[in-house]
């Protein structure tokens, strides 16, 4: 007979966690976007910070108010929607009007995240697609050559981007690498400086935040396809490396692209994840009609992603691919 | 816990827990005042469940060949019904309690509770036969289970069953003898069986001395020493993953189980002390040398533990192990860990959406796409599962839930999966008899 004075607990296998937290990774994620913001944030000041907290702020709101409506325990402490939020506001240039951000992070949170289920449920990156909405609707908003006039500054106050649309590639000469990798250049709040970038990716792929695999692959995607460009047309096509440095190639190498539920998971996916979208950002770039488009490339490769994660291998035992 | 969380990408690996060179001797406990035995009465493939208990308690109590007040002698076995698994009495006492007992997904057990005391050999008892080998292999410690069919190969696993488990280890170190005995026996049991012996990596020089067991060093981490993985580690081929290993023709034993078996071939005795790894909620070990069927909370007791009210006490290590209801569980054949765990230092089960951030795939040992099967599972689709992806060849070692940093059950939904879709078979013949009758 089995029976006891003290009543425990039955729980089910296993019994032992690594320790790891979706909040955790969140919180991980925002700690290392900040080295990218801050060197804006010192050059350009208060507007640059006000875009950043209200982005944040309204995409937290905007997440508590789609819970209410669909009856769903709040999901805020997971910081999922702050994280969409500061993407957001990165991907924004400093002099964005207040209700254009509220804009886009009530689209990103409501079309991007709670209308498939909240964390982890959505195919597109929200912040991908919310600032492509933007793009598309109000393209002015984000000419980052109007809203640059008010200040004086000691480098070319133009963005590169579409400064070498319009000129050629010589006029890709005009910037020095070493600006560009320092963010002494125009650029949106958290794509400027390549620096901060570089050490928030290598951050976030030293911990397996964000797959090297995919931000390996499409930084390599871009150096391929540029460099394929420019040897086909020297005049009109810029280097790799220009390409690398400015617009929000390595943003999108590090926070949008390998985004959790909109990317591959297994290694071979996700190399091509990442050699497609960087070869469709050069595509975009130099024969499309958007100056940077980094974030049609994401949302193009998360529509991939369903194919690109049945590449898989054999499963232990199996026979087949199939049975 | 041993986690060891290298920055390196972000891996988890978990190793096996490692006995010292000269590993402390097991505190041996003194033998039970009364003793619970667990006897399996899986009654037919795919029933289980209340509908299995129901059809043990019909069956009359004559047709038990034990009953309430029998006295049993020390080592002798016994058995329920005609068919059906043999135990063996640890102590000399009467039987003072019948009680069928419902385990995890349906599995039916009698338990046979027997109170030590002096009794007269009763009649009828023999002493141990070598023919009997068979029949006493599941009450032995370590649980071997004999195939009918010869396998063409033996595996003995000297890591553990599961993380924190040492006594295949111990029984390495010290017990050398009974294994030699019991490699003897598989030599004339199945005389063209290779036999192969894994052991931690390191250590395989101790070993190489023994004569026809090919030997192998695993590196120690976690799941290595799972049976489906030790068989790909000897043969380079995997089984395939739909049926029992047994059918690719490998029989993987404990190495406490062949010492077992060893011991009992070589004296006829069956040994039936089990060592066992005890870690409290203070996080320290304590190896144990216990009677199989002695109650949890005398193993507590002995050692100054407790288990209070909501904590967790855990049979058979923390990956794989079960959480029992109620302190009097006995010690089994196969219990190798012993675990108490306060609730706060358990992991909180949610079931957020998967983040889909691939961790379960590619800590996954089994190549399985976890984040794919996942949805079908919560959907409850499970022959999908099962057939597109990958269901069956999850060898459970539950590094999936280890790792989902939604601490998502993913293990509980695969072993419930795995149980529906083996016992769907008996349930679609049901179905159809419905519908012709």
């Amino acid at each position: 007979m089995i029976t006891s004075s003290t009543r425990l607990t039955v729980r089910h296998a296993p019994f032992a966690h690594c320790g790891q937290r979706i909040s955790g990774r969140h919180l991980l994620i925002i700690l290392a976007a900040l080295p990218a913001i801050l060197p804006t944030v010192w050059r350009f000041g208060a507007p640059a910070v006000a875009v950043v907290l209200m982005a944040v702020g309204s995409a937290m709101l905007w997440e508590m108010i789609f819970q209410t409506i669909s009856r769903k325990p709040s999901a805020a402490r997971d910081g999922g929607a702050a994280l969409t939020g500061l993407l957001i506001a990165m991907l924004m240039p400093m002099a964005m009007p207040w209700w254009a951000v509220i804009c886009a992070t009530g689209l990103a949170i409501g079309l991007g995240r709670e209308i498939y289920g909240g964390t982890g449920t959505h195919p597109f990156n929200p912040t991908a697609l919310a600032t492509a909405l933007l793009l598309i609707s109000w393209p002015h908003l984000y000419d980052l050559d109007r809203t640059f006039l008010h200040y004086t500054l000691d480098f070319p106050a133009i963005w590169p981007l579409v400064e070498v649309r319009a000129m050629g590639a010589e006029a890709a000469l005009r910037f020095s690498y070493a600006d560009l990798f320092m963010g002494r250049e125009i650029a949106h709040i958290g794509t400027g400086c390549a620096a901060g970038l570089l050490i928030g990716g290598l951050i976030l792929m030293l911990k397996g935040i964000s797959r090297w695999e995919i931000c390996l692959s499409f930084i390599a995607g871009i150096l391929i396809t540029a460099t394929g460009f420019q040897l086909v047309n020297p005049e009109a096509y810029a280097g790799p490396i220009f390409h690398l440095l400015t617009g929000s190639t390595l943003f999108a190498a590090f926070f949008l692209m390998p985004e959790d539920a909109g990317s591959p998971v297994l290694p071979l996916p996700m190399i091509l994840f990442g050699l497609g979208g960087g070869a469709l950002v050069i595509i975009i770039r130099n024969l499309g009609m958007y100056g940077d488009g980094a974030v049609f490339a994401v949302l193009l490769m998360n529509l991939l992603t369903p194919i690109l994660d049945r590449m898989r291998p054999k499963a232990l035992g199996r026979s087949s691919w199939e049975n | 816990m041993i986690v060891n969380r290298l920055l390196t990408l972000g891996s988890s690996r978990l190793r096996y827990a490692l006995l010292p060179p000269t590993p402390p001797s097991p505190d041996p406990l003194p033998l039970p005042s009364s003793v619970t035995l667990l006897m399996d009465q899986s009654l037919e493939p795919g029933m289980g469940g209340r509908e299995a208990l129901l059809r043990l308690k019909q069956i009359p109590g004559k047709a038990f060949k034990l009953q309430k007040g029998d006295a049993v002698s020390q080592g002798q076995i016994l058995q329920l019904l005609e068919e059906g698994q043999a135990v063996i009495a640890p102590i000399s006492g009467v039987v003072t309690d019948m009680a069928p007992y419902v385990g995890d997904y349906g599995r039916v057990y009698m338990t046979l509770t027997i109170e030590a005391g002096e009794t007269d050999m009763p009649s009828g008892t023999r002493p141990f036969a070598g023919s009997d080998m068979f029949r006493a292999a599941p009450a032995l410690p370590g649980k071997p289970a004999l195939p009918e069919t010869p396998p063409a190969r033996v595996i003995i696993n000297g890591l553990g069953s599961d993380v924190l488990a040492t006594n295949n280890q111990y029984v390495l170190k010290t017990r050398k003898n009974d294994l030699e005995a019991g490699l003897d026996w598989i030599r004339n049991t199945w005389p063209f069986a290779s036999v192969h012996l894994m052991v931690a990596e390191g250590q395989q020089k101790e070993w190489d001395t023994t004569k026809d067991c090919r030997v192998y060093g695993i590196a120690p981490i976690y799941p290595a020493a799972s049976p489906r993985l030790l068989h790909r580690t000897v043969t380079g081929e995997e089984a395939p993953a739909e049926e029992p290993l047994i059918k690719a023709g490998t029989l993987v034993l404990q190495a406490e189980a062949l010492a077992s078996m060893g011991t009992l071939y070589a004296t006829g005795v069956p040994p039936m002390q089990k060592l066992l790894q005890v870690m409290g909620k203070d996080g320290v070990g304590h190896l144990v040398s216990v009677c199989i069927g002695t109650p949890v909370s005398n193993v507590l007791e002995h050692l100054g533990l407790k288990a209070e009210y909501g904590d967790n006490v855990i049979l058979g290590g923390p990956m794989t192990g079960y959480a029992v209801y109620a302190e009097d569980f006995p010690i089994c054949p196969d219990t190798d860990t012993l675990l108490v765990q306060a609730p706060e230092r358990g992991v909180p089960c949610q079931t957020p959406a998967c983040l889909n951030c691939g961790a379960c795939v590619r800590i996954c040992p089994a190549r399985v796409p976890v984040n794919l099967l996942l949805r079908v599972l919560e959907a409850g689709h499970y022959e999908e599962a099962a057939e597109a992806f990958d269901l069956m060849s999850c060898i459970d070692c539950g590094l999936c839930s280890f790792v989902c940093p939604g601490r998502i059950p993913i293990f509980q939904y695969i072993q419930l999966a795995k149980y529906e879709h083996r016992r769907h078979p008996a349930e679609s013949g049901t179905q159809s008899q419905e519908v012709g009758e």
